[in-house]
């Protein structure tokens, strides 16, 4: 019985393999890399799903750029690679697959403009039609920076229909204007499958890389922009209320309270450091000086707070001006509704509203 | 429908004798196993490769009753019974830009393009009726060809995705990277259908007077899902051998 079973294992597996078709052509359009000259760059091309910011030197001639793109293989693109193009303004680049049924348009733009110190939150637009995102922009109101947060790897879990139910939504009523609100969100009945139950509110200075958010999600914070100051301190305006039910990994823990966190982090880049990560954070060499909320400010508030956190220099390097110039030093700024939000640890509901930030330096 | 036929044959013989040979009843309880799997047919060019499988240990007992028409060697006659099987099946295997889309417990949809790894695990008992043409070649060699009629009594459906990369909502969505032994999991045994049918074909090979031995392929020919289940885009179908060892009374 056993032989005529391993028998017939093999012809099934002989007729199936038989029965495999050939490959379809590639179905995806992605730009895999841009590559520009290294000595313009202030950081390595941020490429995303539909965009990608070349940050470069206040040096660099705008009027002819030609960015070199790799593709996924078999695709095309128009503008063609290495076209020599205009880049005062965003170009549009199309990529399409190599089966012809998907296209997918890119917006490439080269930045000059460094981040100011004050953050306002005026711009925020909504992003695949799901979630909001934050960007501050340059006199010519171009934008020169997106504020990064978890909302793509939230919107994989179809917890929320509208971005209000977003972790990290634009907020109306704001200390001056428009805010932030920052809410710890619970990701559902897919997201609990996938180990992560709940969703902090987050908002910091950088890229969040949801590739990576599944297998990898301290990794998936890149956190880090070019700045050309150093930083002294940073205040700001907050108002926090605890979610009412503490839990970690899904599981209550009655006598824990949720709290927020604010911090930033001043640190030098190099060829073998271009961001830092949730691993690292707080305790890689590069860093010269955190700055980061005490306990004992890191209270609930139901009004416009005032809070102020200077930079703490943790490894006395000297600043080297010429980098600096360059942008080789970067600055993250982070903001949390849930303070173990990294852990899954945290309450639902918990609320952190945050209005007009303000680097001091 | 076929066994009615039958009967209503053996009256018509027995006012006239002299033109026709009576007929022959034969009852039969037959044990065996079932190989095979559920797959596409053809498959889909999504589907590039198995990378294991395991057919499982899928038993069936089946009581039938064959109406043969002459009792010389060569005779045609119907089958018919009630067989109680297993169809299941393990498979690994790797696909590239497969559509999906799965249904969270509070109604969420998350669907999106899959490429890498997808592991299935399938288990259901059904309780079949084959109706079936035969034909005895000779004492020891007959064939028989027909339909079978399943119903699902019990069901498993379910298994995980891995190693790979899914693309939200097309292959141009944003991309999420499942690796370092990340998995995402999907059951759907309760959008299997309650009815199915197909095609059946084999040969039994008479050992002795009572005992034989059998080998009957069969191919279902309905979707194994309900029409309003879409997360997976092609028709799934049970494809399986039965062999195995029969006694007749």
């Amino acid at each position: 019985m056993k032989n005529i079973n391993h028998i017939v294992l093999l012809i099934i597996s002989c007729f199936l393999v038989s029965c495999i078709r050939p490959e379809l052509p590639n179905a995806e359009a992605d730009i895999l890399s841009c590559t520009v000259d290294p000595l313009i760059l202030r950081k390595d091309p941020i490429i995303q799903n539909n965009r990608i910011q070349i940050l470069v030197k206040s040096s660099t001639d705008l009027t002819k750029q030609a960015p070199v793109f790799t593709l996924t293989p078999g695709a095309t693109i128009f503008p063609e690679s290495g076209t020599v193009l205009n880049f005062t303004k965003p170009q549009i680049y199309t990529v399409t697959s190599e089966d012809h049924q998907s296209t997918k348009k890119y917006e490439v733009s080269y930045i000059i403009s460094t981040i100011g110190s004050k953050f306002s939150f005026e711009h925020v637009r909504l992003e695949n039609n799901k979630y909001d995102v934050f960007f501050e922009t340059d006199q010519n109101n171009q934008n020169i920076m997106d504020w990064a947060s978890g909302n793509a790897g939230f919107g994989l879990t179809g917890a929320s229909s509208n971005p209000e139910g977003y972790p990290t939504a634009r907020l109306a009523e704001g200390k001056v204007g428009q805010g932030v609100k920052l809410t710890t969100q619970s990701t559902g009945s897919l997201g609990a499958i996938m180990g992560k139950p709940i969703a902090a509110g987050n908002l910091f200075m950088g890229e969040f890389d949801l590739a990576a958010s599944v297998s990898n999600p301290l990794k998936s914070l890149h956190l880090g922009i070019p700045v050309d100051l150093v930083p002294a301190g940073v205040k700001g305006f907050f108002k926090y209320k605890a979610g009412p039910v503490y839990k970690a990994g899904g599981v209550v823990q009655p006598d824990k309270k949720d709290t927020w966190d604010v911090y930033a982090v001043f640190f030098e880049t190099d060829d073998a450091l271009k961001y830092l990560d949730g691993t690292n954070k707080f305790t890689h060499p590069n860093i010269y000086s955190i700055a980061r909320i005490t306990d004992v400010q890191r209270i609930e508030a139901s009004e416009w707070t005032e809070f102020y956190i200077p930079f703490e220099v943790i490894n006395n390097h000297t600043i080297d001006q010429q980098k600096l110039k360059d942008g080789k030093y970067s600055l993250s700024l982070v903001f949390t509704s849930s303070i173990d939000g990294d852990t899954f640890a945290g309450a639902e509901g918990s609320i952190l509203l945050i209005d007009e930030i303000e680097l001091t330096h | 429908m076929v066994f009615f036929g039958g009967r209503s044959l053996v009256c018509a013989q027995d006012m006239d004798p002299v033109k026709k040979e009576p007929g022959v009843i034969v009852y039969q309880l037959r044990v065996g196993v079932n190989i095979g799997g559920f797959t596409p047919i053809p498959l889909p060019a999504e589907i590039r490769a198995l990378k294991s499988f395991n057919p499982m240990l899928n038993i069936s007992i089946e009581g039938n009753v064959i109406y043969w028409l002459k009792q010389s060697p060569h005779s045609w006659g119907f089958r018919t019974g009630i067989r109680l099987e297993n169809k299941g099946m393990k498979a690994d295997s790797r696909v590239k830009n497969y559509g999906m889309e799965i249904i969270g417990g509070e109604g969420e949809k998350v669907a999106g393009n899959w490429t890498g790894g997808v592991s299935t695990h399938a288990a259901n008992s059904y309780i079949t009726v084959p109706t079936l043409v035969a034909y005895k070649v000779n004492d020891r060699w007959s064939f028989s060809g027909g339909f079978f009629w399943s119903l699902l009594v019990d069901k498993n459906f379910s298994g995980y995705v891995f190693d790979g990369y899914l693309r939200e909502g097309g292959p141009t969505g944003d991309k999420v990277v499942f690796e370092d032994g990340k998995t995402a999991s999907y059951d759907f045994s309760n959008d299997l259908r309650h009815f199915s049918y197909g095609i059946q074909a084999g040969t039994a090979w008479q050992i002795s007077k009572h005992i034989n031995v059998f080998g009957d392929l069969s191919f279902g020919l309905n979707d194994m899902f309900k029409p309003e289940f879409k997360t997976i885009s092609f028709k799934m179908q049970p494809v399986y051998v039965n062999l195995g060892a029969g006694y007749s009374f």
